[in-house]
């Protein structure tokens, strides 16, 4: 045996080291392969807990997606059921290009123009330049507008008005604006026709209050003149009873060809010669004074009683005429034939002597009219009151000029016309609306102001109309007008107002 | 022992060996929900004869979630000593897919939905 080979035991050591190892390899394959089991597992769970992770986030997605577009079309749906509910015009424009991406009916009906059209134009398309920069400004700034006044363009160019209210919005993804607009066009127009209306009511109501002020004024000047008439009328009744008394008592003194003081200085003289025989030289002389200064003072009261008489006349004269024109107002129309022409042609006859005497002609031309239905003296009491009114103006007269009354007389129609020119100086034109007002007169010391006033009770009584045409240094005429209608019929008219052209 | 923010809460009964999850978790990651694994730790250690790990209230689970619970079943199924039962709501329809899944993890689970 070398000292190369192992021996017995060696071999035996070695086998039993290498029993060993190979038990230990066989333990420790077993554990590696437990740890392979386990770490095949944790890779299983692992690989699972990420398919679950992935598949749950899929889940989970795709609910939550489910979800947000439900929320979505819920949401959409809501804003469209409450802007095609409310009558109130909605736009939502895009803010990039302000096309409009939405409008109700209510919006489409304000423009004037319908939906699918109107979403191919731009918001503002639809505002003015101003209102226009304005928003488009708000819109960079996303900022609210509210309450804002404008004044808007329809399709057709015709404006609206409107108060708008605008926000910023995300719609469909894209920022845009929603613009709510109160449509005020209608209550604009109202507005403005109230405002119309109200200067109309205002204007009426001021001319109604200029007619009643001007009403009451005429109610309170007839008044006036009513107890003015009354008041003249209860004088001149007292005054004509005691001026007749008058008269009556100077009658007896006053005769036409001999007064009760001629016939006092003729017994004077009588007995002047039965006694002055026996009157001594010296006393016949004083008393023969003193009968010539009683004559002298007779005929001085005579003549101061002629005076009175004659102003009794004038006075009786005036107080009748207050008296007839203070009856006036109780007067009625007559329901006899009357011919004007006849009437003009008595009063022309009455006063063409003296008018001649005081250089004034008459002229008249008178046509042939249908008779009127009336009383003659009060026809003839507007006539004659005009031509007196007439002379008294020409005879005023300064000037050379001619002094003519012109008459005339024509029909027209169912009118019977008189025109009665004289050529004096006219009236003033402040004195126009007043010439027939009583008690008025250009002419105060001499005229009773009551002529006219006769003219212008009288003619409306009959349904007629008086006018005055006068032009300064020219002359003044005088148009009646009287209707041929049968007023007898009628009730009788009371006085009420006279035109004066 | 319980576990709640804002809008959400977890608790586990001991006696009843029941895990309730309620609300919304949104909790971020792993270590938003590390409370919550402790929770479950806790639970799944108990080893329970029968562990109750009931969903019913909880509307929503984010991924993190599902990691967490996935992790609870695997440790109760690695304890081989429980036997789980997961109550779920076909309410929230990410349960009856994502519960179903746990079985995958534990094929013994017992699932309840309603």
């Amino acid at each position: 045996m070398s000292a190369a080979e192992p021996s017995r035991e060696d071999l035996v050591r070695e086998n039993a080291e290498l029993r060993r190892q190979t038990a230990e390899l066989h333990q420790r394959h077993l554990s590696l392969e437990r740890q392979y089991a386990g770490l095949e597992q944790e890779k299983t769970d692992l690989e699972l807990i990420i398919e679950m992770s992935t598949e749950h986030s899929d889940y989970v997605e795709d609910d939550l997606l489910n979800r947000i577009e439900s929320t979505l079309r819920e949401s959409e749906r809501r804003f469209r059921l409450i802007s095609e509910t409310i009558p109130v015009p909605i736009t939502v424009s895009r803010a990039s290009d302000h096309t409009i991406v939405y409008a109700n009916e209510p919006a489409g009906r304000l423009f004037g123009i319908a939906l699918p059209k109107l979403r191919r134009y731009r918001i503002t398309d639809f505002y003015p330049p101003t209102v226009r920069r304005r928003l488009v400004r708000q819109l960079t700034m996303r900022v609210d507008v509210n309450n804002y006044d404008i004044q808007g363009l329809k399709f057709d160019g015709t404006i609206f008005y409107g108060i708008l209210y605008a926000r910023p919005l995300t719609f469909n993804g894209e920022a845009c604006l929603l613009c709510a607009i109160h449509d005020i066009t209608e209550w604009k127009h109202a507005e403005d026709e109230i405002r119309v209306l109200n200067e109309e009511l205002e204007e009426r109501v001021k001319r109604r209050t200029d007619e009643l002020e001007h009403a009451h004024a005429r109610i309170v000047k007839l008044e006036k003149e009513a107890v003015e008439v009354q008041m003249a009328g209860g004088f001149a009744h007292e005054m004509r009873n005691a001026l007749v008394g008058a008269k009556l008592m100077l009658a007896g003194v006053v005769e036409d060809n001999e007064t009760l003081c001629q016939k006092n200085v003729d017994i004077l003289g009588r007995m002047y010669d039965a006694i002055a025989a026996y009157l001594p030289g010296s006393a016949q002389k004083g008393v023969l004074h003193d009968l010539e200064m009683v004559e002298q003072h007779e005929e001085l009261l005579d003549n101061m009683l002629r005076m009175v008489n004659s102003s009794l006349v004038s006075a009786l004269s005036v107080t009748t005429l207050i008296l007839e024109y203070s009856r006036l107002g109780r007067a009625t129309a007559g329901n006899d034939q009357v011919s004007l022409s006849a009437v003009i042609n008595r009063v022309i006859q009455e006063h063409q002597a003296a008018f001649g005497e005081q250089g004034i002609g008459l002229h008249s031309t008178l046509q042939k009219t249908a008779s009127l239905v009336g009383h003659e003296s009060h026809f003839h009491s507007m006539i004659n009151n005009i031509i007196l009114n007439a002379r008294d103006e020409l005879l005023d007269m300064t000037d050379e000029r001619q002094r003519l009354i012109d008459i005339s007389l024509h029909q027209e129609h169912e009118r019977v016309i008189v025109t009665i020119t004289d050529t004096a100086n006219g009236i003033p034109d402040d004195a126009v609306s007043k010439i027939f007002e009583p008690f008025f007169s250009t002419k105060p010391t001499t005229g009773t102001g009551l002529g006219l006033s006769f003219v212008a009770k009288l003619v409306p009584l009959y349904g007629g109309d008086i006018q005055v045409r006068s032009r300064m240094h020219e002359g003044t005429t005088f148009l009646l007008t009287f209707p041929l209608r049968d007023h007898g019929g009628m009730p009788q008219q009371q006085f009420t107002d006279r035109h004066v052209g | 022992m319980e576990i709640s923010g804002e809008n959400y809460r977890v608790s586990y009964d001991p006696q009843s060996a029941t895990v309730i999850c309620e609300g919304s978790l949104r909790l971020y990651g792993a270590s938003g929900y590390s409370s919550i694994v402790e929770l479950f730790n806790t639970a799944a250690d108990q080893k329970a004869p029968t562990l109750i790990l009931n969903l019913q209230e909880l509307q929503f689970l984010n991924s993190s979630g599902i990691n967490a619970l996935s992790k609870f079943v695997i440790r109760v199924r690695n304890h081989k000593t429980s036997a789980l039962v997961v109550r779920g709501t076909a309410n929230y329809p990410w349960q009856s897919k994502s519960l179903t899944n746990l079985q995958r993890l534990m094929p013994e689970i017992q699932l309840e939905m309603t």
